[in-house]
């Protein structure tokens, strides 16, 4: 379940020289400079695109970087200063004292914004992760969300809700993600209460997502029914949210539904983000499977997939021939990769459908065919294979999967002819589809836009235009009224 | 165990067995785990309540308990509440968590909602454990000293006895009854429960061992009980204490200043004679006295002449005292006062009228006539009429109804003259022996004046406007007329003036009906009478347009302050079929829910701004939002920023005017950039509207507190030099310019009086000024709202002394601005005045300079003994300064840093925003008996041996004859009136010939 957008990338050791370490911490000046203002002026859009830019530094972190931006931002003898930097490993001495002249040429500004500090813990705590000191992410995470839990500013939601992320993955990645559930529930209750909309999102998908790790659907369905909802703040978190809706409802058999989400997780997710689409895509080709569609040939052929897609791609030929044999073959050859999937088990559910596209297939070529000849087919193996085989048929006739009606006393099934599918109203719902998809991407493309503020009182009409506006105005209607007289 | 449990499903199990004692752990464990598996709990919420409401589980609180929690998660605060109710003491208002604050806010909340329903309807009971928790809330609040909290949970939830506990356990009383005044304005709703809430305040007041006599007339006047405020008046008066006496004239003043005209003349009569005086003059007097005498109304009458020598001396000095304040509170004094002020500190500058004079076309009357108004505007109150007179020729261009409002212009300059306005409007007033020379446009227009001379204190010329309407037929005259009456018995619900008025609305004519409507509503302003609906049922019957729109203004008035009780009759208005009757309704809203910011009323006017058809109520819809919010100033701009760039020129108008209206006279920065596109609008009558706003907000505001003031006072001169300018922003910019400078440079727009009440003369000035859209002498209502922006100390004889006070700001701040100087091409003939002028004022100026550069070099001393070394800057610029004005007076440019303070000399110019840099010197002889920073302050005299320095004196008082002992007699007053004659400029006989 490595979807996260963020972790495909995790930072290589940065092989950039001494001479990066003070653009980087001059970047990084720039950013809490970016908070600060945010904070004065109570603009979320400048945290967030502050928490952008660090994303794209996270590859530059060094200890020295990260510990001289400490002594910038939060005062030294704090207790925050002293836990933070008791993470960070110490490095060869050379390093350390170039930051510290560098921390010394500084203005001894001492911050006591929220915001900063939160972000320091925030930095340190992507530093942590990225060197995979996971033990001590834990314990640094810990410590921040208590820090947040006293504070109730709406500038530090977006700074907390990396937070909440970086603190249930560090959890997930030793493998302790039951204890923190408890907080989460709770964090997720403050963020309700404190009208937190981006926390609620961003811990109800890391509940989803905790819950779902330990197979506990029926839960994370309950939680995911009785939160509180509300419009989607973050693409990204709504992606994620698209996804476990997914695949709780794949789960419980409503297919239909979970097709929808999951399509619309991996369209809607970021092109950097691939192994969350290549997930998102593993899933929607086994409920579109299930769902009895042979998901197209291109679906399989994306950029950068075609790898990791391989096995599904041939345990969808086997569905689509119908081939018992042949699914039960590509079933096990890939076993461990669906397994670590989690896919295994939709794949057992598949063998039914299996079975029923072969029948489909059986009910177009033949208009009629004789039971026996089915189960031979379908190879049957079976004590009875004729009476399955009538059972199956009569089955996928009820289901509406064929079209077809069984003459019991001849033992076959006779196919009913198949009509002219443009005669009917399916391309028009096909069609009606699809505008509405489109309308509903341009709405809410302009609903994203932004506008600058007072950009259309620049355009003032002077008072000289306007009087040459009227004259011309006066004249026209001078002139038309003269037509006027002509006329008559 | 949270750690190993993944899932509830079995304890829910385990609710649905027979046993209780399965079920009871089952509950106690699903209670403590609530917070993992809520999500599942909900699921079987049904079974929990179900227990619930089983008689015979014995844990039914524990059930309810673990409902409401689970309630609570899922964001259903309301059932989470009741079910927290249901679990009893289980239910610990004392925990420190979430789910604990969550509900108690949500209590509070309901029980605030709940509690005004159950007193006002017949619906159910709170529930009582619902408000024993608030109780105890509020108990802990009081515990805490958190009274300010505790006061507005209780005032929100109509709980007085919590209130009166509240403010009783305060540590700092008074505080905190201001405090509640304050809130009780600002965010009590209903007016019923308002007064409630007051009279409770007045109730705890007079508890007091030292009650503040000031506030409990203030809530008592709101409350409309005069004889209160006539008993505490009286006791002050009867005191032995002379400042006691101060103390009363103090508050009469404030009383005067909310304009409440009936209330004052009842708080006057109720006032209890002399005792042991002879029957010699009756207590009802004051009302007869009018009628009766010829001459104008005058405090003097009053004066018990005859009464001197019967009287024992304590009740001499009683009725000398009550003489004072009867005089206070019949507005005269303060009139005077003010009259004086005006006059002696007069700064407009007629060079600007000169300019406007010269670049209006002569043919074009909308201009010359709005010169007019400009003049009369500029000078409202401070009797200068120069202009007029040095312009007879130019003047005698006005015809007809322009004839009507120049002369009308009269009665704003001379606003206030109470003793000579008649003699002065003489010359044009109808004669009594019918036929008289004069036309009936100056006939009508001296009415007019009359009315605007008098207006709000109209004792003595009410009779003389009665006989005139009732002697003449014109309409013209009956129009001047009944907007004078209007004016001059304002919302005195005279019945017989009201009979009067509505015979000349009976007779349908369109010009006099118009005037007719406006005045019935003038006379019954805030008395939501029954007249309204008579008033409606003629609208509805009319046929003439004019009539119809004079009557919805009329009745819009009569609702003023009415708040609620108009609702009904605002309903009908504003659902009626006529556009005009719609638009009566939009000012009725205005005008009934005035300075409140009432919510509803906002909603109902923007809903009206963008949904009417008719352009007429849309902008008069937008513009009567500037009267709901003017208590708000800054709320203003933002509420009407989206339609200030609508479409529709109207509602542009509205925009600019509403904006003007509320935030009139505060400068406020937010307003002007709000403005300032709008003066440049593509629609001419955009542009005046806003450049009329412009100056209403920017009056009194000084250059070098804002600099766009002087922006707009180019613009102003462009556009009136401008020959290619519409006509209408023309006049929109000749009006500004007057509004700019209006009175001499001495007043400002003021709707709200220091105490933070509505001054009623002025809020309808303003409404009825509004109507200029239609009826252009209908702008001359702006000066009811003009109020001087002045400190005027008094003493104990109610005379100004000499006393000097702080202006702990750079003078150029609020300093007047610096007067035209004519272009260098000027004719000589006006030179020689202007010459004289600016001589004798910088002489002037040379004069007070020194005294101030003394004054100031003293107080420095004083200071640097005393150890502040702040001032030192300041002593030494002032002695500079000082010396500097002995080498040479006339050079007196010199760069100079400028001093950070400046002394003021009662009487003084003290603009609204200087008001907070005032302050009294310590060592001063006077101490005000009140820390006003302006308007009419009563001194204290420390050392009242020494002999007293009088300024003012040049001015002739006729305060003078009760001073003298009370022994006034006709031949004094009409000495005194010879006097006044002989000091302000002689009425402009000349041009009367020529209209």
């Amino acid at each position: 379940m490595t979807q996260d957008v963020e972790m495909k990338e995790v930072a290589a050791p940065s092989n950039s020289t001494s001479s990066a370490v003070p653009s980087t911490l001059q970047h990084l000046k720039e950013i809490a400079a970016l908070i600060e203002t945010g904070a004065y002026a109570r603009e979320v859009r400048r945290v967030v695109r502050a928490v952008r830019l660090t994303i794209t530094l996270r590859r530059k972190l060094k200890a020295s970087v990260v510990s001289a931006f400490l002594g910038y931002a939060l005062a030294a003898g704090s207790e925050a200063h002293a836990r933070l930097v008791s993470y960070l490993p110490r490095e060869d001495e050379h390093d350390m004292e170039v930051d510290t002249a560098s921390s010394v040429t500084q203005p001894p500004v001492k911050h006591s914004l929220p915001e900063l500090e939160i972000y320091c813990y925030l930095l340190v705590l992507i530093f942590l992760i990225d060197q995979k000191k996971f033990s001590e992410a834990k314990a640094c995470s810990s410590t921040s969300i208590a820090r947040l839990r006293t504070l109730n500013r709406r500038t530090v939601d977006v700074l907390a809700s990396r937070l909440y992320f970086y603190y249930s993955y560090s959890y997930e990645m030793t493998g302790d993600l039951a204890e923190i559930r408890g907080n989460l529930l709770a964090l997720h209750r403050i963020a309700t209460l404190r009208h937190d909309e981006l926390g609620q999102e961003t811990l109800l998908n890391l509940l989803l997502r905790n819950y779902l790790h330990y197979n506990l659907y029926d839960q994370a369905e309950k939680l995911r029914s009785k939160a509180p909802r509300f419009e989607a703040h973050s693409n990204q978190q709504f992606c994620r949210y698209l996804f476990y809706l997914g695949k709780i409802r794949t789960i419980q058999l409503e297919y239909t539904d979970a097709k929808e989400s999951l399509l619309q997780a991996a369209r809607k997710a970021p092109a950097a983000a691939r192994g969350f689409r290549v997930q998102c895509n593993k899933w929607a080709i086994i409920v579109r499977l299930l769902l009895g569609e042979i998901p197209e040939r291109t679906v399989f052929m994306q950029k950068g997939m075609k790898k990791a897609l391989v096995p599904y791609f041939e345990l969808t030929n086997a569905v689509r021939v119908g081939d018992l044999e042949l699914f039960r073959v590509v079933a096990e050859k890939f076993a461990s990769t669906f397994s670590s999937d989690g896919t295994h088990n939709l794949i057992v559910r598949l063998r039914h459908n299996v079975i029923r596209t072969g029948l489909r297939n059986i009910s177009i070529s033949y208009s009629r065919i004789s039971l026996a000849d089915v189960a031979q087919k379908l190879r049957l193996d079976s004590e009875n294979p004729v009476a399955d085989a009538e059972s199956i048929v009569a089955k996928a006739i009820r289901d509406g999967a064929i079209d077809a009606t069984i003459d019991h006393a001849n033992g076959w099934m006779v196919s009913k002819e198949t009509g002219d599918v443009y005669s009917t109203n399916e391309p028009q719902f096909a069609f009606n589809s699809r505008i509405a998809f489109c309308l509903n991407m341009h709405n809410e493309a302009v609903r994203a836009l932004r506008f600058p503020p007072n950009s259309h009182k620049k355009e003032k009409e002077s008072a000289e235009k306007r009087r040459e506006r009227q004259q011309q105005e006066q004249e026209l209607a001078k002139h038309i009224a003269e037509e006027d007289d002509d006329e008559f | 165990m949270a750690a190993t449990v993944s899932s509830a499903s079995g304890l829910l199990a385990m609710l649905n067995e027979h046993h209780p004692l399965l079920k009871l752990h089952a509950l106690s464990n699903l209670n403590a785990f609530v917070d993992h598996f809520w999500p599942e709990i909900s699921t079987s919420v049904p079974v929990i309540e179900s227990l619930y409401e089983d008689e015979e589980f014995d844990q039914r609180q524990l059930a309810a308990l673990l409902v409401s929690k689970v309630f609570y998660y899922l964001g259903e605060l309301n059932d989470s509440l009741s079910y927290a109710l249901g679990a009893g003491p289980l239910f610990d208002v004392s925990e420190d968590s979430d789910y604990v604050h969550t509900l108690l806010a949500k209590a509070v909340d309901e029980y605030t909602v709940l509690k005004p329903k159950e007193s006002s309807q017949e619906s159910e009971k709170v529930d009582p454990r619902l408000e024993a928790i608030v109780e105890r809330l509020l108990d802990k609040c009081i515990l805490d000293g958190k009274y300010q909290q505790a006061m507005g949970i209780a005032v929100e939830c109509h709980r007085l006895d919590k209130i009166e506990e509240a403010i009783i356990k305060s540590d700092n009383v008074h505080t905190t009854l201001s405090y509640c005044i304050n809130i009780s304005h600002a965010f009590v709703n209903p007016r019923e429960y308002r007064r409630e809430v007051l009279q409770l305040l007045v109730k705890i007041y007079q508890k007091l061992p030292s009650p503040d006599y000031l506030s409990i007339c203030q809530c008592l006047m709101f409350l409309d009980e005069p004889e209160g405020v006539a008993k505490i008046l009286e006791k002050l008066l009867r005191s032995e204490n002379k400042d006691d006496a101060l103390l009363a004239f103090q508050i009469a003043f404030d009383l005067v200043e909310n304009e409440r005209q009936a209330f004052l003349l009842n708080v006057r009569d109720l006032l209890s004679d002399p005792k042991p005086r002879p029957s010699d003059v009756p207590s009802g007097q004051d009302s007869s006295t009018g009628n009766a005498a010829p001459a104008d109304v005058d405090m003097t009458v009053e004066a018990p002449a005859a009464v001197g020598n019967v009287l024992d001396p304590s009740e001499m000095t009683y009725s000398e005292r009550l003489t004072r304040v009867r005089g206070i509170l019949s507005g005269e004094t303060s009139i005077q006062l003010t009259l004086q002020f005006l006059y002696s500190h007069n700064r407009s500058d007629l060079l600007i009228l000169k300019t406007i004079k010269q670049s209006v076309e002569m043919r074009n009357s909308v201009c010359h006539s709005a010169t007019i108004y400009a003049n009369a505007i500029m000078h409202a109150g401070t009797t200068v009429d120069t202009f007029l007179r040095e312009n007879l020729d130019w003047l005698s261009r006005a015809t007809n109804w322009a004839k009507f409002s120049a002369t009308a212009g009269l009665g704003v300059i001379h606003r206030g003259h109470l003793q000579q306005g008649r003699s002065l409007m003489a010359p044009y007033l109808p004669q009594s022996g019918a036929t008289s020379g004069g036309s009936p446009y100056s006939e009508g227009g001296a009415l007019y004046a009359l009315g605007l001379i008098h207006a709000n204190h109209g004792e003595g010329i009410k009779q003389f406007l009665r006989d005139s309407l009732r002697s003449t037929t014109t309409e013209v005259i009956q129009h001047g007329a009944c907007l004078g009456l209007g004016l001059a018995a304002l919302g005195t619900a005279d019945e017989e003036i009201y009979d009067e008025v509505k015979n000349v609305l009976y007779s349908d004519s369109a010009v006099a009906g118009e005037a007719a409507g406006i005045s019935m509503g003038l006379l019954m302003v805030g008395s939501a009478s029954e007249k309204a609906s008579e008033m409606l049922a003629y609208a509805h019957d009319t046929q003439h347009e004019k009539i119809i729109r004079g009557l919805a203004l009329g009745i819009a008035l009569t609702v003023y302050g009415r708040e609620e009780q108009a609702d009904t009759l605002i309903e009908q208005m504003t659902r009626d079929q006529d556009p005009i009757l719609r638009y009566g309704g939009m000012y009725a809203l205005a005008l009934a829910y005035r300075g409140t910011s009432n919510n509803k009323a906002i909603r109902q006017l923007l809903h009206f701004a963008v949904s009417d058809v008719s352009d007429d109520v849309r902008r008069t819809a937008v513009l009567a939002l500037g009267f709901v919010l003017y208590s708000e100033p800054e709320q203003t701009p933002r509420i009407v920023s989206l339609l200030s760039e609508s479409y529709n020129p109207h509602v542009r108008y509205g925009a600019a005017l509403a904006v003007g209206i509320s935030c009139a006279g505060t400068g406020l920065s937010e307003a002007i950039s709000l403005l300032e596109p709008l003066t440049s609008d593509v629609v001419d009558f955009v542009r005046q509207g806003a450049l009329i706003s412009m100056a209403m907000v920017m009056v009194q505001t000084s250059e070098a507190s804002d600099s766009r003031v002087g922006t707009f006072r180019r613009q102003l001169e462009k556009i009136i030099l401008d020959k290619h300018e519409d006509t209408m922003s023309k006049m929109g910019a000749i009006l500004a310019s007057g509004i700019l400078d209006a009175g001499g440079r001495n007043v400002t727009i003021k709707l709200l009086s220091k105490t933070k009440h509505d001054k009623v003369t002025a809020v309808v000035g303003l409404a009825v000024f509004t109507q200029f859209w239609y009826w252009y002498p209908l702008i001359y209502f702006i000066s009811l709202a003009f109020s001087p922006t002045a400190f005027i100390g008094l003493n104990y004889d109610l005379k100004v002394p000499k006393f000097d006070f702080l202006s702990l700001a750079k003078p150029s701040l609020f300093e007047y601005p610096r007067p035209t100087t004519p272009p260098a091409a000027t004719s000589t003939v006006k030179l020689p005045t202007a010459v004289l002028s600016t001589s004798a004022k910088a002489k002037a100026r040379a004069k007070k300079e020194a005294e101030k550069a003394a004054i100031a070099e003293k107080m420095s001393a004083e200071e640097t003994s005393s150890g502040a070394a702040s001032s030192g800057k300041g002593k030494t610029v002032a002695e500079k300064e000082g010396e500097s004005m002995q080498v040479d007076s006339a050079s007196e440019k010199k760069p100079e840093p400028e001093p950070t303070f400046e002394i003021l000399t009662n009487p003084a110019r003290v603009v609204p925003a200087q008001e907070k840099y005032i302050r009294f010197l310590e060592d001063s002889r006077y101490t005000p008996v009140k820390l006003a920073q302006s308007g009419f302050v009563l001194l204290k005299d420390l050392r009242p041996s020494e002999p007293e320095v009088l300024s003012l004196t040049d001015t002739p008082s006729s305060m003078v004859s009760p001073a003298a002992g009370g022994s006034a007699t006709a031949a004094q007053q009409s000495q005194a009136s010879s006097m006044v004659v002989d000091e302000e400029p002689q009425p402009p006989q000349p041009f009367e010939c020529s209209l």
